[in-house]
């Protein structure tokens, strides 16, 4: 079969025609979905006003309402309109917000289950109006919980820090330590730095997540443990014994070291003092990522060993060691009697690190 | 001798059309991509399916400048303003010959302070470095001398103090939540080891504290076919090569990457014109070569504004400059070439731009001589031709068409009826003209290419509130 070159040349600008009219058409149509959104949100923000002027009757949710919500909230086109015209009402009037989330407390649930079966994108959507909007639960678990742990099987990353999201603020600590045995479980990447806020952002009892969290401590990953110590550094003093014992431990993951480390400087506790003085000398192992961290760590340990280990490091064989002690040196108020040999040294590195140190403090920089 | 020749011209006719076949199928493919990934984004975005954070990771932003009197200091405010927890500040003075220090000592009352500097990378001495005392983001301005583009990043690089570092042009303009959106992907994914965004014409834009209050085409007609070009070329290439970690390129005026992987890497090759485009192609060399897993990916909502020459004088030395660092980029990583190691980067990604954009203008050039030889020969059919032309051109407008309307739509910019019609215009003045004066731009590029291969490209600039003038 031979094709000749003007077929091949009018295939290619259909093609192209069709392209460009479905670009329009997409454009059009999602303008007028857009347009109409606007006046969805009047017609929900009039229905939820009339139900909170029955409840503030002393009256209920009428029937119809809910059955409408379970009906209509299964397509996120009126789920997103709905969640607008709910959140002005939150804002006005909280207190009757609160009665009527409690009425709808069963119309959620099953909108979370038909939910579950949808692409994670809709999944995601949905924890997002759950930790917007969380309902009554006493703390207590709940089905809810389990149905949005689920949603984190095979999902983004985005359903994934939405379902976190919605069970911090459901403040049931069990079902957060479900969701990151899921997490764990899957293998799934969750940002260190995300996990540990958004655990931080637990409405619940803190302490009590924080203790069923660090019984995991052997067998989740160092990357989720990495988390869990930052939200515990975060919330709670009370590791300090629990802690110390890993900066010495070599067998134990080295991130996790330097986190439990850096617990030290937010929690200062005078036994440490002597773990992070070997680290900082190379006692500790040959790692140089302790020495690193246990410089900048010293800066809350005053005191005449303190600064003598300091000024040794100040002429270390790496640079950030060197760098971050000349830092603790500054911020830890080191006299000018103390620093004297350094500045009439012979290092020429120490003496202008130090010096430029001592210039940032004077801007209130250090 | 006619027969021959007719063999020869039926040869050439076949490539021809194999040749365009291919670029007309990735560019639709590329545009088809581009679209419904943007579409998705924008669903995405309706629906909240986004990184909602107050915390990213710690940004050094680093500018360099060669004799940027005129635009320093608005730059460095604009970037002052940044919706962004925590970043930095770095000029890097590549001894300019102007007043470009002068002006940002003045301007911020910056003091010169001895701070030692971690050498990690190779690049020319220090002169000098000045910090500003009480801006609420810290800045530092570092003189050094004069090196390039490149040997300023590496300098850069080791005076920063975070992680992660930003390279910018600096007559760019940051939209208020770019450093936000360009950190994101750094966030989803622990391998990602740069970042590039989305560049736009300056030209266009009204901003008021980083946020984009107005848009409208440039009457320049050389800056407005340079918006059309831009919009396809980060709608198309750019998505289409992200789904499969392919692109080589992240525009040195808009780019985050991982310090340490670029260190390790041995940072920007201060000899080449197109450090931009060599670093990232050395970045998948070095990963792969190490077995590392990484990612470079694109994200299109991450948006800086970039001056386009406004000149066809300034135009065509900002081309040649990124010619010739095509070239030099594709030789010194030639081994990617055919290698199954590299996956689709080597066929796919390598192959476009070695076939599409290096070769091209020669290709071009070799084909109005094969036309002038069947005209000499009498085998030229006109009407064909011009009719081939035609079409042709008329696909790449649509297709220009389809990019440019496309980010107006996904970024809610509203534009006149008058800019709408003039768009449509420039698309196939773009189409019909302004893509061969290029490429006779790009085939006479390697003349003096020994004696300007370190020099900055620099071109004329101007503050933003003349650029409507």
């Amino acid at each position: 079969m031979r094709i000749d070159a003007d077929t091949i040349i009018y295939a290619y600008l259909f093609i192209c025609a069709a392209l460009m009219v479905f670009n329009l058409f997409y454009i059009f149509r999602s303008k007028a979905r857009k347009e109409k959104q606007h006046s969805r949100v009047d017609g929900w923000r009039r229905e939820i006003a009339a139900q909170f002027a029955a409840l503030e009757a002393g009256g209920a949710v009428a029937e119809e309402h809910k059955k409408r919500l379970a009906r209509r909230l299964r397509d996120t086109n009126a789920l997103v309109p709905y969640c607008g015209a709910l959140e002005e009402a939150q804002a006005a009037r909280p207190q009757t917000y609160a009665r009527y989330m409690e009425s709808i407390h069963a119309q959620m649930l099953d909108l979370a289950s038909e939910y579950s079966r949808r692409q994670s994108m809709e999944r995601a959507y949905f924890a997002d109006v759950i930790a917007r909007f969380p309902p009554y639960t006493d703390g207590k678990y709940h089905p809810l919980m389990e149905i949005l742990t689920a949603y984190m099987e095979n999902s983004t990353v985005y359903c994934r820090e939405n379902v976190l999201r919605a069970l911090s603020s459901l403040g049931n600590a069990q079902a957060v330590e479900t969701a990151l045995q899921v997490l764990n479980d899957g293998g799934y990447f969750h940002h260190h730095k995300l996990l540990a806020d958004r655990l931080t952002d637990f409405t619940g009892d803190r302490e009590a997540l924080a203790a069923r969290l660090w019984r995991h401590k052997n067998a989740w990953s160092g990357e989720m443990m990495v988390a869990v110590v930052e939200f515990i550094t975060n919330c709670s003093e009370n590791y300090c014994e629990t802690f110390l014992p890993l900066l010495r431990d070599e067998r134990e993951d080295l991130e996790l070291r330097l986190c439990a480390m850096r617990y030290f400087r937010r929690h200062p506790y005078p036994p440490a003092r002597p773990v992070l003085l070997d680290c900082l000398n190379g006692a500790t192992g040959a790692n140089v990522d302790l020495a690193i961290v246990s410089a900048a760590v010293l800066d809350r340990y005053p005191g005449k060993d303190t600064v003598a280990a300091l000024k040794r490091a100040l002429r270390h064989r790496n640079w950030y060691v060197r760098y971050n002690a000349a830092s603790s040196l500054v911020r830890l108020g080191a006299s000018k009697a103390e620093l004297q040999d350094v500045f009439e040294g012979n290092d020429a590195f120490a003496r202008d690190i130090l010096q430029y140190m001592l210039e940032e403090k004077e801007m209130g920089r250090v | 001798m006619n027969g021959w020749v007719e063999v020869f011209l039926r040869g050439v006719g076949t490539f021809f059309l194999l040749y365009l076949i291919l670029y007309a199928t990735y560019l639709f493919l590329s545009v088809l991509v581009g679209a419904w990934r943007l579409y998705q984004h924008d669903r995405m975005a309706q629906i909240r399916n986004e990184l909602r954070h107050d915390y990213y990771v710690p940004i050094s932003v680093l500018v360099p400048a060669y004799n940027e009197e005129v635009t320093i200091v608005d730059s460095v405010r604009s970037l002052m303003d940044l919706d962004y927890r925590l970043y930095e500040i770095i000029v890097i003075d590549d001894g300019s010959k102007d007043e470009t220090a002068a002006r940002l000592i003045e301007a911020f009352s910056m003091r010169r302070v001895e701070r030692p500097v971690h050498l990690r990378l190779k690049c020319r001495p220090l002169k000098a470095v000045y910090e500003a005392p009480s801006t609420k983001v810290k800045l530092t301005l570092v003189r050094k001398e004069n090196g390039g583009k490149g040997d300023s990043l590496n300098m850069g690089i080791n005076v920063s103090r975070y992680p992660y570092f930003l390279c910018m042009d600096a007559d760019s303009l940051l939209q208020k939540d770019s450093l936000k959106k360009i950190a994101q992907p750094v966030l989803e994914d622990d391998c990602v080891v740069a970042v590039g965004g989305l560049i736009r014409v300056a030209q266009c834009v009204e901003m008021e504290n980083g946020e984009v209050v107005g848009y409208h085409l440039p009457a320049n007609p050389v800056t407005c076919m340079q918006v059309m070009e831009y919009d396809r070329s980060f709608l198309a290439s750019r998505i289409l090569m992200d789904q499969f970690n392919g692109n080589l390129i992240i525009s040195g005026a808009f780019g985050l990457f991982k310090k340490e992987t670029v260190v390790a890497a041995g940072g920007y090759d201060a000899g080449t014109l197109g450090e931009d485009m060599e670093l990232v192609v050395k970045l998948h060399v070095y990963c792969r070569n190490n077995q590392q897993k990484y990612a470079i990916r694109y994200e299109p909502n991450a948006v800086c504004w970039s001056q386009a020459p406004t000149s066809l004088k300034d135009l065509m030395k900002q081309r040649r400059r990124w010619h010739l660092g095509l070239f030099q980029s594709m030789v010194l990583h030639r081994q990617i070439f055919a290698n199954p190691r590299f996956g689709l980067v080597s066929w796919i990604s390598y192959m476009y731009y070695l076939l599409f954009e290096l070769l091209s203008p020669a290709i071009e050039v070799f084909g109005i001589l094969t036309m002038v030889l069947a005209a000499c020969f009498g085998f030229l059919n006109v009407p064909f031709m011009l009719r081939y032309f035609l079409f042709y051109a008329a696909y790449g407008a649509a297709m220009t068409m389809t990019a440019f309307f496309q980010r107006i739509y996904t970024q809610n910019l509203r534009i006149t009826l008058l800019d709408a019609a003039r768009a449509l215009a420039m698309c196939f003045m773009e189409s019909l003209f302004f893509r061969y004066v290029l490429s006779f731009v790009r085939v006479t590029s390697f003349i003096g290419y020994r004696r300007k291969k370190n020099q900055w490209g620099a071109i004329k600039r101007v503050k933003q509130q003349e650029w409507k003038a």
